[in-house]
């Protein structure tokens, strides 16, 4: 990849509130046509990330460059960048067609080009024919693909969406998920999307940013994050629960209360201390294949069993540490209460960073 | 409530209803009748010169320029100030916003002798610049001219605007502006097309106020701009006491109250047009400390303005209460407490003051009640189409348009039997002020009543909230900030006796202004020092009580609305 | 919470204010009055105590709108004695029917200039002489004559010196226009007071703007001639900071200079308290209550026994010849005067 197709650059960005720091050196760049999700828990400044790139808050320190240009002072309106407010935001005096025609009036844009414009972002999104509502009579869904249809009528160089999909129903998000990723991926708008939710970020985004505490954790592709993630912090984010402390010595060998594990280190050969993943899908049954030379197998007694449609989600009691893995329907696992024997995919078994 | 039953809207308003009845229609309707018909049958010859001399027309004019002026001015000048009051945390906000509101309760007296202390040709400002720059003559010279009583109008109403304005403002979703600044609009575009479009609720009850004060305005056009300027309300006056030419006083009073009922039908309708409900989230939510050099300047310069136009008068004031022939003396206010016992009629100054406060907390409770009812019955009329609620909005404005004088006098001759016997009651006092103050509060809390979404109240519904509980829970909450608004100015009303007061006739009960008027009844340095010390504390008990409803502002902000 | 608590506290605060004004059960008299009346209070209680009853004042803005009150209840009368009927509101008071007459044996004791009603159902309490005071000190600063007569305010030398009261909104200032009428007649007032206002008179809207707003010995204002009493001088003297020997202030009392502003009490018709209602009268004309009247409202008493207070005799004075101009004459020419007035001093 070369460095002219870096569309925006983010160096050593911090931003303060009351003297507390909210963002610290945040690092990062993306490409023309990505789409990046800020992934965190609230309070872990990705919105004020967000409003930053936006120049809707002052930053403290390091820069933001955009197609190369330093934008720190560019104000907000002469940006061009488009916002998807959590809320919406939808101007409650303006009617449909005129809350999407805001932003090409900004532009002088030609009445004749502005009414065709508002007619295509609205067919884009599903709402043909809903032009002269007032906001107050639209369902939630409606006011979500007006706000979206706003911000892209002015074409703006770079979409920013705040929990945009936060306040809808389960069904309604994932369907509008997908429709976001085409409408986005269609234009080839680069995109910066915040959400708390991992499986909405994963499902829309091309990278993704893990933020806590005001500190960019990881930032990756969903796959890569997925199977790797940095530490244990994001681990815990992703939803990962087998997180098992141990040491690891000079032999390659992850001690723990589950025994030897053979891991690949790179670190020296001093005895560290450090945190071993196991993934949940990384597990099946002993009997249901032939164990290969050195599979890795543990051994435990089962503590809760759950059937979960594709998977069994099974709970373990491993010499004292509880674990939980999915496997498959087939073959069933035991009942509760009866010991079981698990073959690891070496894959499924990643050493943290602390 | 989300089907609004009409039984049940009704018996909301019956109580407004009932009071406007007995206080407002009944007096105002007899003492028009006995005034054209005063043995019973019509007699036109005392009207001829309305008719003849072009006097009235003129004056009519003037009334109608002058208060269309001073709305605009004061509008101009006091908007960036709701601004700063809505959108930033600053020190002393509160104490601030408290010192702005007590202009309002200064008797006229008062506030010409603290403007001429220092404006006049022998006042503070013309003293320095004829020391500083070796002048002979004093360099400004606005006693009795145009812009000295537009400059009062000011100084009395930049609060009104500020308060109401500056509520609904602190409501407003900041994440809109930004959503315009994403899409390409500059913060002037921002504020002309999105900001002042769903202020204009706001804006038109202040600027429907601020009219029709001005348009009433007697004492302060009269003291400040000199006799060669009379409002309606002043000839009305002249008409009925120098004349005793009660038919005349009457057409003219219907004159007035035809000419602003026009008015607030029009602002009426037009506020109905407008209305839309949006979500908003409580002030301190949205006021955000200063951070920019831009944002200090701005606040620094608006505060600025504030200090120079509506608290040096206050301070001049003050200054003069403790000053005597040898400088810094405390004789004024040891006189006060001293020197009082021999009239029938002097008072105490803690008496005084209880008596103002007792009257303003009074006709205070009385006036939100009824203001908040007529608001809910007119808000909850939600077909944007309908006449009836535009007209009973007009009406209820109706008695802040009325002269003084003619209500008193319709007094005087209706309410003088059991039970209403109340020409000689105490109770009059409260009534009187509460029929002032209340459309006052139905105008600050009608636009925040309006624009909570339906399905805010439809959500509570749905959750298993009566009627009642939504209205407590929801609606109440909601507009606690405008209601206090409201509250703040049927106080102040009050607290400043202006209006209807002066001419009820009233058994004696010595206010604090009233004994300001007896002080500056008779010569005497003691009695200036003394009407200066009484107006000294009657700022410091009126700055006192709304600093304390500030406080309560702020503290009263329902954690649920906020972020 | 609080604010229901707030809110419970100042209706119970209300109520207690309706309350107390509906409990009060013994025999009481009401006084109907202007504003600026004004009596001792030791003076009352003696009253009260010998006669058993309550005095009550009720106030009703000026003496014009008082007396309107009182001439629209005239058919449920709101007192049983009203106070403060001037002269130039004699006519229109006697007009309107509303007094019952009564000789009080006090009338005896009272000059017979100042009884105008011959039926006496108005009854001379007091009178003030409304004339020129002016700032003897700024007149000595500036090594100026201080004005003797009227017609020192339209010379060259008194350019800008002078503010008058509104006749139309005063009753100094209606007292005022009276003496230019009085002294000039109908053909001449309206010169004088078109020279008066070629040299730059301020017409002030009330007593209290003229005398604290524009002259220069009360307030911060600029003009050292004011019309005010005759016995404004001793009311300086009496409220000044400190002790005075001299009054700062003069009153012009030469002849032809001033205007007698009389005022009268009388019985109301309607009145249930007839007898109690004529006691109160003979009170208000007695010398203690008279002895009172100039301390408390500067004006001289009607009573030619009542001995003055020091501080009158000293600094307060009576003019010597003053102007008169008929009840009558004034009630029938009123609207045409301040119009023709206003015509040619503010338009």
């Amino acid at each position: 990849m070369q460095d002219s197709q870096k569309i925006l650059e983010v160096v050593h960005l911090s931003n303060l509130y009351d003297g507390k720091p909210l963002l610290q050196d945040i690092n990062f760049s993306l490409m023309k046509g990505e789409i990046l999700c800020l992934l965190g828990p609230s309070g872990s400044g990705k919105t004020t990330l967000l409003r930053l790139l936006a120049g809707l808050e002052k930053v403290d320190a390091g820069t933001i460059l955009f197609c190369g240009r330093d934008i720190r002072h560019v104000p907000p309106h002469q940006r061009n960048f488009g916002m998807m407010f959590q809320e919406y935001a939808l101007f409650p005096h303006k009617s449909v067609q005129q809350n999407i025609a805001f932003g090409l009036e900004m532009q002088h844009c030609p009445v004749a080009e502005l009414t065709s414009r508002v007619e295509a972002v609205l067919t884009m999104v599903g709402l043909t024919g809903l032009a002269h509502r007032n906001i107050d009579e639209l369902s939630g869904g409606e006011r979500q693909r007006v706000a979206l249809a706003r911000s892209l009528a002015p074409e703006p160089q770079l979409l920013l969406l705040d929990e945009p999909l936060g306040s809808l129903d389960r069904a309604l998000r994932d369907r509008l998920t997908g429709e976001i990723r085409t409408i986005l991926k269609t234009l080839n708008v680069t995109a910066v999307f915040v959400t708390h939710d991992q499986a909405e970020a994963f499902s829309i985004a091309d990278k993704v940013a893990i933020l806590h505490h005001g500190i960019l954790q990881q930032f990756e592709t969903p796959e890569n994050l997925y199977r790797h993630p940095a530490n244990s912090t994001v681990a815990r984010f992703l939803g990962f629960h087998n997180l098992i402390a141990g040491t690891i010595t000079s032999d390659n060998m992850f001690q723990s209360p589950l025994g030897a594990l053979p891991v690949k280190n790179t670190a020296t050969d001093t005895i560290t201390r450090s945190t071993l993943l196991i993934r949940p899908e990384g597990a099946r049954l002993a009997q249901s294949l032939p164990a290969p030379q050195n599979a890795l197998q543990l051994s435990g007694t089962i503590t809760d069993r759950q059937f979960q449609g594709s998977t069994y989600r099974l709970n373990l009691d491993v010499n004292g540490l509880a674990l939980s893995f999915d496997l498959p329907i087939d073959p069933p696992p035991p009942e509760i209460g009866r010991p079981i024997q698990l073959v690891l995919n070496p894959s499924a078994l990643v050493l943290l960073g602390s | 409530m989300q089907r609004s039953n009409p039984l049940f809207r009704w018996l909301l308003f019956s109580l407004p209803l009932i009071f406007l009845i007995l206080f407002y229609f009944y007096p105002l309707l007899k003492i028009v009748l006995l005034s054209f018909l005063p043995e019973g049958s019509w007699n036109p010859a005392r009207l001829g010169s309305l008719i003849h001399s072009p006097i009235y027309g003129r004056i009519l004019w003037f009334t109608c320029w002058q208060a269309a002026a001073s709305t605009l001015i004061t509008l101009t000048l006091a908007l960036p100030g709701a601004y700063i009051f809505a959108r930033y945390r600053f020190f002393g906000k509160n104490l601030l916003q408290a010192l702005l509101t007590v202009p309002f309760v200064l008797p006229t007296v008062v506030t010409a002798a603290a403007f001429r202390a220092l404006l006049g040709t022998n006042g503070l400002l013309n003293n320095w610049l004829m020391a500083g720059f070796d002048l002979s003559r004093p360099p400004i010279n606005i006693d009795q001219t145009v812009a000295f009583f537009l400059l009062a109008h000011v100084f009395y109403n930049y609060t009104l605007v500020v308060r109401i304005v500056g509520g609904f403002w602190a409501g407003l979703n900041p994440d809109l502006g930004a959503a315009a600044a994403m899409l390409g609009a500059s913060p002037r575009q921002i504020f002309y097309r999105i900001t002042l479009p769903l202020l204009l609720p706001a804006i038109g009850s202040a600027a429907l106020l601020v009219f029709i004060f001005c348009f009433t305005s007697f004492g302060v056009v009269l003291i400040l701009g000199g006799p060669g300027y009379a409002t309606l309300e002043v000839e009305i006056y002249r008409q009925s006491v120098q004349f005793f030419n009660l038919p005349m006083a009457a057409a003219l009073s219907l004159i007035q109250i035809a000419v602003n009922f026009l008015l607030m039908w029009l602002h009426a309708r037009l506020s109905r047009k407008s209305q839309v409900a949006f979500y908003a989230e409580s002030a301190t939510g949205t006021a955000i400390p200063l951070e920019t050099t831009g944002q200090r300047v701005f606040v620094g310069t608006n505060i600025l303005f504030m200090v120079l136009l509506l608290l040096t008068p206050l301070l001049a004031l003050l200054a003069r209460s403790v000053t005597g022939e040898d400088g810094l003396t405390l004789t004024y206010y040891l006189a006060l407490f001293s020197t009082q016992a021999r009239s029938v009629f002097s008072v105490e100054p803690i008496a005084a003051v209880a008596n103002s406060v007792g009257f303003a907390l009074a006709a205070m409770s009385l006036a939100v009640i009824l203001g908040l009812l007529a608001a809910t019955f007119l808000a909850s009329d939600r077909d944007k189409t309908s006449t009836g609620s535009t007209i009973w909005d007009a009406i209820i404005m109706l008695p802040l348009a009325t002269s003084a004088v003619t209500l008193g006098f319709g007094y005087i001759i209706t309410l003088n039997r059991p039970p209403l016997n109340l020409r000689d009651s105490l109770a009059i006092v409260p009534l009187a002020h509460a029929l002032v103050a209340f459309p006052f509060v139905v105008r600050c809390i009608l636009p925040s009543l309006r624009r909570i979404p339906p399905s805010l109240r439809e959500a509570a519904a749905l959750l298993g909230a009566s009627p009642y509980q939504v209205w407590r829970r929801v609606d109440i909450p909601i507009i606690s900030r405008a209601i206090l608004v409201g509250a703040v100015f049927a106080f102040s009303i009050s607290m400043g006796e202006f209006g209807a007061s002066a001419f009820v006739t009233r058994p004696h009960t010595p206010t604090m202004p009233v004994a300001i008027f007896r002080f500056l009844g008779q010569p005497g340095d003691l009695n200036y020092g003394q009407a200066m010390a009484m107006s000294s504390i009657l700022m410091l008990v009126t700055c006192s009580g709304f600093w304390l409803l500030g406080r309560l502002e702020g503290r009263n902000t329902s954690p649920g609305l906020l972020k | 919470m609080n604010k229901t608590v707030c809110l419970a506290g100042s209706v119970l605060l209300a109520v207690g204010v309706f309350w107390t004004n509906v409990l009060h059960a013994e025999k009481t008299i009401t006084v109907m009055t202007h504003d600026s009346f004004n009596i001792g209070r030791e003076v009352m209680a003696n009253f009260e105590k010998e006669n058993h009853v309550k005095v009550h004042f009720l106030k009703s803005g000026d003496a014009g709108a008082a007396l309107i009150q009182a001439i629209l209840s005239k058919e449920n009368p709101l007192a049983d004695v009203f106070y403060g009927v001037d002269n130039t509101f004699f006519s229109r008071a006697v007009a309107a029917d509303i007094f019952l007459p009564y000789a009080s044996p006090l009338l005896a004791d009272i000059p017979a200039p100042l009884k105008l009603d011959k039926l006496n159902r108005l009854l001379p309490v007091d009178y003030g002489d409304v004339c020129l005071n002016y700032d003897k000190e700024w007149f000595k600063k500036k090594k100026l004559m201080p004005p003797t007569d009227l017609t020192d305010l339209i010379k060259p030398a008194y350019k800008g010196l002078t503010v008058v009261e509104n006749p139309a909104n005063s009753s100094p200032g209606m007292a005022f226009l009276l003496a230019t009428i009085g002294r000039f007649g109908e053909q001449g007032y309206l010169d004088f007071w078109q020279k008066l206002r070629d040299n730059k008179v301020i017409i002030a809207n009330g007593w209290e703007d003229a005398y604290y707003g524009h002259f220069t010995s009360a307030s911060k204002g600029d003009r050292p001639i004011v019309v005010s009493y005759a016995s404004s001088p001793a009311a300086v003297v009496h409220f000044s900071d400190k002790p005075l020997t001299e009054a700062p202030t003069a009153a012009v009392v030469a002849g032809n200079t001033a205007f007698r502003q009389i005022e009268f009490v009388g019985i109301l018709k309607g009145t249930r308290e007839v007898e109690l209602a004529r006691k109160l009268v003979d009170f208000m004309l007695s010398r203690q209550f008279q002895e009172d009247i100039p301390l408390q409202m500067f004006v001289f008493p009607a009573n030619a026994t009542a001995l003055l207070p020091s501080v009158f005799s000293k600094h307060a004075l009576v003019a010597d010849n003053p102007i008169v101009v008929s009840p009558a004459d004034i009630e029938a020419n009123r609207d045409r005067w301040i119009e023709a007035w206003t015509n040619v001093v503010l338009r």
